[in-house]
């Protein structure tokens, strides 16, 4: 039995899904390894579309923003283009430009950025070039894909030291790592796009976060008119489990800017 | 008695009668171009197998990793196929017998020819007069001209018309639209299977990635039979 057929892998901290909030998507949502998402970028680059979308639907369900590109000289111009992502996830046999070129190419410009080559080269001298190359960690396929998951919070929690696991703010509590939050004792139950909400507000706390700054942190989606909307429904599922009646209000909206995190 | 073998090939034992066969480099890069290509919808498939065995799901959620395990094991079973074709061409002589070439590539065009109402693609079929008569596998040639017609569609993208020119001894397909899609494994599984399918029947394959051309003759006959089958221009 594999890594991915265990089913203690799935088994603690279910994240409870909310049905009432729209376009969520739970393919794994009880998987714990997964829950310090919030709304990190992730860049897909494979070829088999299938495949990468496949990827890009488990990732954007535990609440990763996930952008997919099936060849590398495409890849390479997103990169380069100053695009921000938080990790790169690259199949080696590319069309145009193979994995291991993009990554030499890529790691001038890009030093920090985390890359996690998935190949079905077995050979172990495939994936010592592709590490020689630049890469951070490579997985065969077909792997597991909780273990994929694992791998991918590995990399990022190597790149996100500034993060702390805790923050507070009155008696608010975000344990990150567990993606557990409290409220003076109770626990709040938060879909991993809410968390995600959540996580950028309590980044910030004291400061207004603009409905722009939401949705490209955690959609990671151009503002629109239409898409702030989107941001507006998701505070408001936010607040309501974050602010009971009777409660002091933690959640401000600030008008025409967007939403602040404060104790009154 | 010794044997010249071609460069770069191994020698596989034969349990039966203790002969072995030699397994051409070629042959062996494609067969690993195939497994490569089956480790993508395996990859999908465990994927979507581990997901059904969590405890918390819906119905509609178990609908589409159903789905999508039927969709993968199909490409399993295609790519297997075209695996066991590539190994059967490579393991057997084609048995060639003179053909009417129109006749024989006629009948593979039917299902092809106009509007692909699934993937908005246009194939345009003009036929040279002359049809010539040629020496061909006839089996052979149908399954390396469903290939790669296949494939030619599989690169096409909405809206782009195929030209595929009905030559007198062979077929040219052409997609002068069809740039910047590069080849994946599957496909260069395919195009190994209609290379080996032309070539083992002394035909020639020639293939120009961008933008797309394929384009395959068989001998004439009546012709003498020199010509090796050319490489693919990737």
């Amino acid at each position: 039995m594999s890594g991915m057929d265990d089913p203690q892998l799935y088994a603690s901290e279910p994240v409870t899904v909310d049905s009432s909030s729209p376009n969520q998507t739970n393919s794994l949502a009880s998987v714990s390894v997964i829950n310090r998402s919030a709304a990190r970028r992730i860049l897909i680059v494979e070829d088999d579309v299938s495949l990468a979308g496949f990827l890009g639907g488990e990732l954007e369900a535990q609440g990763f923003a996930v952008e997919q590109i099936h060849d590398g000289e495409e890849a390479l111009r997103i990169l380069e283009a100053k695009r921000r992502f938080d990790l790169l996830l690259l199949d080696l046999n590319l069309p145009k430009l193979d994995g291991i070129s993009l990554i030499q190419r890529l790691r001038p410009t890009q030093p920090r950025l985390p890359v996690l080559v998935l190949t079905a080269r077995s050979r172990v001298e495939d994936k010592v070039k592709a590490l020689e190359s630049g890469a951070d960690d490579c997985l065969t396929k077909p792997f597991s894909l909780i273990e994929l998951l694992a791998r991918v919070q590995a990399l990022l929690r190597r790149n996100s030291g500034v993060v702390p696991n805790c923050s507070t703010v009155g008696d608010l509590i975000m344990y990150r790592d567990q993606r557990r939050v409290e409220r003076n004792g109770r626990r709040i139950e938060l879909t991993p796009r809410e968390f995600a909400i959540l996580d950028v507000m309590m980044r910030n706390v004291g400061r207004p976060v603009s409905r722009a700054t939401l949705l490209e942190e955690v959609w990671n989606i151009a503002p629109s008119e239409s898409a702030t909307n989107i941001v507006d429904v998701y505070m408001k599922y936010v607040r309501d489990k974050v602010d009971l009646p009777g409660e002091p209000r933690l959640t401000h909206t600030v008008r025409g800017v967007g939403y602040e995190l404060r104790v009154a | 008695m010794s044997c010249a073998l071609p460069e770069k090939t191994l020698v596989l034992p034969l349990p039966r009668d203790g002969a072995g066969i030699a397994v051409p480099a070629a042959l062996l890069a494609q067969l690993a171009d195939g497994l490569h290509a089956m480790a993508q919808p395996l990859t999908i498939l465990r994927g979507a197998i581990g997901a059904m065995q969590l405890a918390e799901r819906g119905a509609s959620e178990d609908r589409r990793y159903v789905d999508m395990s039927a969709d993968q094991i199909g490409r399993l079973c295609d790519l297997l196929a075209n695996l066991r074709s590539l190994l059967d061409v490579a393991q057997s002589e084609a048995v060639c017998s003179p053909q009417d070439w129109h006749d024989l590539v006629g009948g593979v065009l039917e299902g092809y020819e106009g509007d692909l109402p699934t993937s908005g693609v246009r194939m345009v079929v003009t036929h040279l007069n002359d049809s010539m008569r040629v020496l061909a596998d006839a089996a052979r040639t149908e399954q390396a001209m469903r290939a790669a017609l296949d494939m030619a569609q599989a690169l096409a993208s909405h809206g782009d018309e195929i030209r595929c020119r009905v030559l007198p001894d062979g077929l040219e397909l052409r997609n002068e639209h069809g740039r910047g899609k590069g080849l994946n494994s599957s496909e260069r599984l395919v195009l190994s299977l209609v290379e080996a399918a032309i070539c083992s029947q002394q035909g020639t394959c020639r293939f120009i990635e961008d933008p797309f051309c394929l384009s395959v003759t068989l001998p004439r006959q009546g012709s003498n039979i020199t010509s090796d089958c050319l490489e693919a221009v990737v």
